[in-house]
């Protein structure tokens, strides 16, 4: 079955670590990838999709040597299997301009600042995933231990309803 | 620009009589008035047009019609007219042999004055028709008003030439004084953004110095705790049996001591990770990718039970290790604010310029991380300088550098001996370069490519930059990067060495 990944992408190493730990109680049923800037980020993804998988979450650091953020938000626009995919700007350091634009031409779905909550960090991750779940018509039955089962239950007695009517 | 003050006889000014000149002319003023009075002493008939005047008495009203000419032997009436803003302003005034009230009798217009008694004194009082039927009943008089008359409009046209100068000299006086305020005021403004940046660098030291002062103790309290707390876990860690106890305590070691492996490594492990325990989750390997392969070898059978019991070591470790590193990044970050901002010392001491240059680079860090930064710095001689004035140089040329490249590009630090007994200090941008025509003008006071309200604060003017130079005996040019883009450059005397110095 394909899977549905989470991609990170921060230059800091600690971060980076530290993010995915604390986006480790999705894992199981969202393997997490992870890359120190935007061209290893393009190649993470470039491997998850030439497997066969998908990427159903961008958590994606602004500021970083080389390409930014938002500029690599804005590259992958291009790629028609990341449509879908959440995209979350996690910054400390986005000025206005930076966020405008981010929001405009990057997509972004969400926007995190840092310093981050684990908590909240877990909710946003919870909620974007849930609605790409939703949003690309998957079985969510193996996502509802992970997920927002409210959302889910919700979507599920909808399809059925409409199955049945059908 | 009162026309009295400078008002002259005109008869004594006057080069001697021509033939060609008007009849009603020949005669001096003085002469004119004297005739004129005699005629009215002499007449009782006339003697009747003569009035007293008070001061304040309104002959005229700027605007009315009466209908009548004064002719002034005694006393001050003054003329005054309406400003902009309804006020009075005294135009003229009309004393003795002058008149009052031609312009109404010779155009039939309205006032153009108030005329007011303003020193108590007599004259005639006229009015037009009385004045034409003269020239019948008393002729000689008639003559002798007309010619009053001539001199009056002469005098008034004299008056208006005089007032035409004077007003060119006080207007060119004028420019100049308006052209002196602008340069002081511009000096003014300059000398008080100088006053606010000094102050702001004070208050920023003051502010950083107290700062400090509170990170660092939770710092240090953070740092020796992290020494507490390996002595411990180590000791918890010995009370294990034995076999278990070497192969824990080298994952303690890996995960307190060992650099963390690049992402594409851990990928790179993680891939053969999966294909070698086809059994344990991808998150538990994944976890497990950051350990080296050879510590990993040291467990031999790795399964679930033993990666869950061995994982919590190395990353409690790791973690350790994080806390330490991150900590002693934010005592760095500490004491090199303490010495950017060097709150409360001012003046000059003999200095290594690269210190300053080094401490501004790593405050800038965060701005600079977007750009690919070369530092090139090599060994210069001393110079005599006040540090953190210098500073202030640094962080206004490579935030500025920095703004000129917009979103990425190149900046390079140099520095260097430019001769003998001088060193430089160049920063090179990457950005569009500054334009020949603005070469000259970008130091100036007032110049600015964009509002400086999008400054972070630290940016003063080039100006003041150029000024802290100049105080330095040191010079501050611009000059095109080869490539594109600007170089700043700074130069300044190196200190003098001592005599016995060798080098």
């Amino acid at each position: 079955m394909k899977e549905i990944y989470i991609v990170c992408i921060d230059d800091e190493p600690d971060v980076l670590r530290a993010v995915a730990r604390d986006l480790a109680p999705l894992e199981e049923g969202f393997p997490i990838e992870t890359a120190g800037s935007a061209d290893e980020a393009k190649q993470v993804i470039d491997g998850i999709l030439d497997n066969g998988n998908c990427v159903g979450l961008l958590l994606c650091d602004h500021v970083m040597p080389g390409k930014s953020g938002v500029r690599l938000l804005i590259e992958l626009r291009g790629h028609i299997e990341l449509e879908a995919a959440r995209k979350v700007l996690f910054t400390g350091q986005a000025g206005l301009e930076d966020t405008v634009e981010a929001i405009n031409h990057a997509k972004i779905t969400h926007y995190l600042a840092k310093p981050w909550d684990k908590e909240e960090l877990l909710k946003a991750a919870r909620d974007e995933l849930t609605s790409y779940v939703i949003a690309t018509g998957r079985d969510p039955l193996p996502y509802m231990r992970y997920l927002d089962q409210t959302r889910l239950a919700e979507y599920v007695r909808q399809r059925n309803r409409i199955d049945t009517g059908q | 620009m009162c026309a009295s003050e400078t008002e002259s006889t005109p008869g004594s000014d006057r080069p001697g009589g021509g033939a060609e000149r008007a009849d009603a002319l020949r005669s001096t003023r003085e002469e004119t008035i004297a005739r004129v009075r005699g005629l009215i002493d002499t007449s009782p008939e006339l003697a009747s047009l003569l009035l007293e005047f008070e001061p304040g008495d309104l002959l005229l009203r700027e605007g009315g019609f009466v209908g009548k000419i004064f002719c002034i032997f005694d006393g001050t009436v003054t003329l005054f007219r309406r400003g902009a803003d309804s006020e009075r302003i005294a135009v003229d005034f009309v004393r003795e042999g002058e008149l009052v009230g031609l312009l109404s009798y010779f155009t039939g217009a309205r006032n153009f004055f108030d005329a007011e008694v303003t020193q108590r004194g007599t004259g005639l009082v006229l009015s037009f028709e009385k004045f034409r039927s003269l020239e019948g009943s008393a002729p000689e008089l008639y003559r002798g008003l007309q010619s009053l008359i001539y001199h009056n409009l002469i005098e008034r046209y004299r008056r208006m030439a005089r007032l035409h100068m004077e007003l060119a000299t006080v207007n060119s006086t004028l420019e100049k004084e308006r052209d002196a305020l602008r340069r002081t005021v511009a000096e003014l403004e300059q000398t008080r953004s100088r006053l606010v940046e000094q102050e702001k660098m004070a208050m920023l030291g003051r502010l950083v110095a107290g700062l400090a002062h509170e990170i660092n103790n939770p710092a240090s309290a953070i740092l020796r705790s992290i020494d507490y707390l390996r002595e411990a876990f180590e000791e918890v860690l010995g009370q294990r049996d034995g076999k278990q106890r070497e192969i824990a305590r080298r994952f303690w070691e890996e995960g307190v001591r060992a650099q963390m492996p690049d992402t594409s490594t851990q990928r790179e492990r993680l891939e053969s990770l999966v294909r070698k325990h086809p059994k344990i989750s991808r998150p538990l390997l994944r976890r497990l990718a950051v350990v080296s392969p050879e510590v990993l070898g040291m467990a031999s059978d790795l399964d679930d039970r033993k990666i869950r019991q061995l994982l919590p070591v190395f990353e409690a470790g790791l973690s350790l290790q994080t806390v330490q590193v991150s900590s002693e990044r934010i005592r760095n970050l500490v004491v090199n604010l303490k010495k950017y901002a060097r709150p409360g010392a001012h003046g000059v001491s003999r200095i290594d310029l690269r210190e300053g240059i080094r401490e501004t680079l790593l405050i800038l860090r965060g701005i600079l991380k977007r750009y690919e930064v070369e530092v090139d710095l090599p060994e210069i001689p001393p110079v005599d300088a006040d540090p953190g004035r210098l500073n202030q140089v640094w962080t206004n040329l490579i935030h500025n550098a920095c703004e000129a490249m917009g979103e990425s590009g190149r900046l390079r630090v140099s520095c260097g001996r430019s001769d003998e007994n001088r060193v430089f200090v160049r920063v090179q941008d990457s950005g569009p370069g500054v334009p020949d025509e603005l070469k000259g003008r970008i130091f100036d006071a007032s110049f600015t490519t964009k509002e400086q309200a999008k400054h972070f604060g630290l940016g003063l003017g080039l100006s003041i930059s150029r000024d802290i130079i100049a105080d330095h005996a040191g010079v501050m040019t611009v000059e095109d990067a080869p490539g594109g883009g600007a170089v700043f450059c700074v130069e300044v005397p190196s200190a003098v060495e001592d005599a016995t110095e060798g080098k």
